[in-house]
């Protein structure tokens, strides 16, 4: 009896290491082919949003709810208070700050640049806070020096930016109806997910927004 | 409606590309440094760009491969905003000159449409540098893909989910100009019933104005909005129905009627952006009195 016992558990532990061996090599291939198949950034993001969608939480800022963050970021003074701020304009009305700030210390190629100029606005389309840069540049001539906006095609590289934020160039209106301008956006597609998403976040959600965006790249 | 989106992905314009005599090499004289291409409306401009500065680069005064120069299109010295598919380009610049469309290719003569190359230290306001090349412009376009998911889906799941490959050819389809592909990756994008629709409505007087409104594809009473009801709303001085200005909408070089469901034109108009961009084009005088308008 003791040597069937025995026989069945050695029968039982080798067929779990069997199957787990099994399980194991499927997930193996499973993620393999993912690999090979899709960007990575993109499945973890799609594995946010399900994520999510099982959760049923809230994914975005209402327009009114970002205007009302906004101006008590504002008021508190908790973007001025940043030490690279040197210049900022509330525009109370589209709801937007522009910001000039100083060269961040972690910035490679300092010596070629002016200033950076930040724009605080909302996506409609995501319903998300959007960030938006611009980088200046000195340029000196024989009497005076001036700045002027520059466009550099690795400008990550440059203002060393993490690499998880997707930054690129695009047209952008300062309201629906306004003529465009040219920035480098953060796109905002996977704002939520960057800065969290808990019901709970909500009040807080733009300082949030804030600290991930804006002031990690004024470090 | 598969007839109409082969007639709307094949659309393609006669383009004379010229050079800015002030940019030329001291006595090359304008014509000689002028191409004749055809290219679809669906795509975007600077797509042709290499093979535009190749023909022409021995003639200008500057190189303009040099990373601190920015290159750049215009039409009778407004500079154009190379993001939008070129057939929108030419339809809301075009619109400004209501006469110019009155004379149509015949079998003796073809329309051209005559854009100048430019260039400079600083790209002008609006104009988004290219600094990146086909890449950037990829980019660009995928995001626009991104932006139209989330108008249509709430999210950019659909995107997302595309497997590299599918990416891959996504682009390539609008490169090898293989509409089949597209559409398979496109309908995988669209759904059957939308949350919005993407649309873009282009307007060129009194001031060139880029508008992005949310548009629900039916309205609280169920009806499918149609582009009236937008309009009016949107632009009421220009759309009230009384007195009315000479004003239509076009897409793709063809008159929509301001009756049109919105969902129903998209599905057989958008872009290959994934927008369905609508340029309010003036009326010429004979379109005015056929459809007794007063200024």
């Amino acid at each position: 009896m003791i040597c069937f016992i025995v026989s069945m558990h050695n029968h039982l532990l080798s067929y779990m290491v069997l199957f787990i061996t099994i399980y194991f090599h499927i997930y193996l291939l499973i993620l393999i082919y993912i690999y090979q198949n899709y960007n990575l950034e993109n499945v973890y993001v799609l594995f946010l949003i399900l994520q999510n969608r099982i959760r049923n939480k809230r994914k975005m800022i209402s327009h009114s709810e970002y205007c009302r963050q906004l101006n008590s970021a504002y008021n508190e003074g908790s973007v001025q208070a940043n030490p690279y701020c040197q210049q900022i304009v509330y525009d109370s009305s589209s709801h937007t700050i522009l910001m000039k700030t100083g060269i961040p210390s972690k910035a490679s190629n300092s010596m070629r640049l002016d200033h950076l100029e930040f724009k605080i606005t909302y996506s409609h389309v995501y319903q998300e806070p959007l960030l938006l840069l611009r980088i200046w540049i000195r340029e000196h001539n024989d009497e005076f020096t001036m700045s002027k906006l520059w466009f550099p095609k690795d400008v990550k590289q440059i203002l060393n930016i993490d690499s998880a934020f997707q930054l690129g160039l695009d047209s952008i209106s300062s309201d629906m109806r306004q003529h465009q301008e040219a920035w480098y956006s953060f796109h905002p597609c996977d704002t939520s997910y960057m800065i969290g998403d808990k019901p709970e976040y909500l009040d807080k959600y733009l300082e949030r927004w804030l600290s991930v965006f804006l002031f990690s790249v004024l470090l | 409606m598969d007839e109409i989106r082969n007639l709307v992905w094949n659309g393609a314009i006669n383009v004379k590309l010229t050079v800015k005599s002030t940019l030329l090499i001291a006595g090359v004289k304008k014509e000689r440094c002028s191409l004749n291409i055809r290219i679809p409306r669906d795509i975007y401009l600077p797509m042709y760009l290499p093979f535009m500065k190749n023909q022409v680069k021995d003639y200008l005064k500057a190189d303009i491969d040099d990373r601190e120069l920015f290159v750049w299109f215009e039409y009778e010295n407004v500079p154009l905003y190379w993001n939008y598919p070129v057939g929108v380009l030419f339809d809301s610049m075009t619109s400004l000159i209501p006469s110019g469309r009155k004379r149509g290719d015949t079998s003796s003569s073809i329309n051209m449409w005559t854009i100048e190359l430019a260039y400079g230290p600083q790209a002008p306001s609006g104009v988004l540098p290219i600094v990146k090349g086909q890449e950037q412009i990829q980019g660009y376009w995928m995001h626009q893909w991104k932006q139209v998911c989330f108008i249509l889906n709430g999210s950019a799941k659909q995107m997302m989910s595309l497997a590299m490959y599918d990416s891959k050819k996504f682009w390539e389809s609008v490169i090898k100009r293989d509409r089949k592909s597209f559409e398979f990756i496109a309908t995988k994008i669209i759904p059957a019933k939308p949350r919005h629709i993407p649309v873009v409505i282009h307007q060129s007087l009194p001031e060139m104005q880029i508008m992005q409104p949310v548009i629900s594809a039916f309205q609280a009473d169920q009806h499918e909005e149609t582009f009236m009801d937008v309009l009016t709303h949107l632009l009421p001085v220009l759309f009230e129905k009384k007195g009315r200005a000479p004003i239509k909408i076009v897409c793709s070089g063809i008159e929509i009627p301001l009756e049109a469901h919105i969902y129903e034109t998209y599905l057989r108009f958008f872009s290959f952006d994934g927008f369905l961009h609508i340029s309010l084009c003036l009326l010429t005088a004979n379109e005015v009195a056929i459809e007794g308008l007063e200024n």
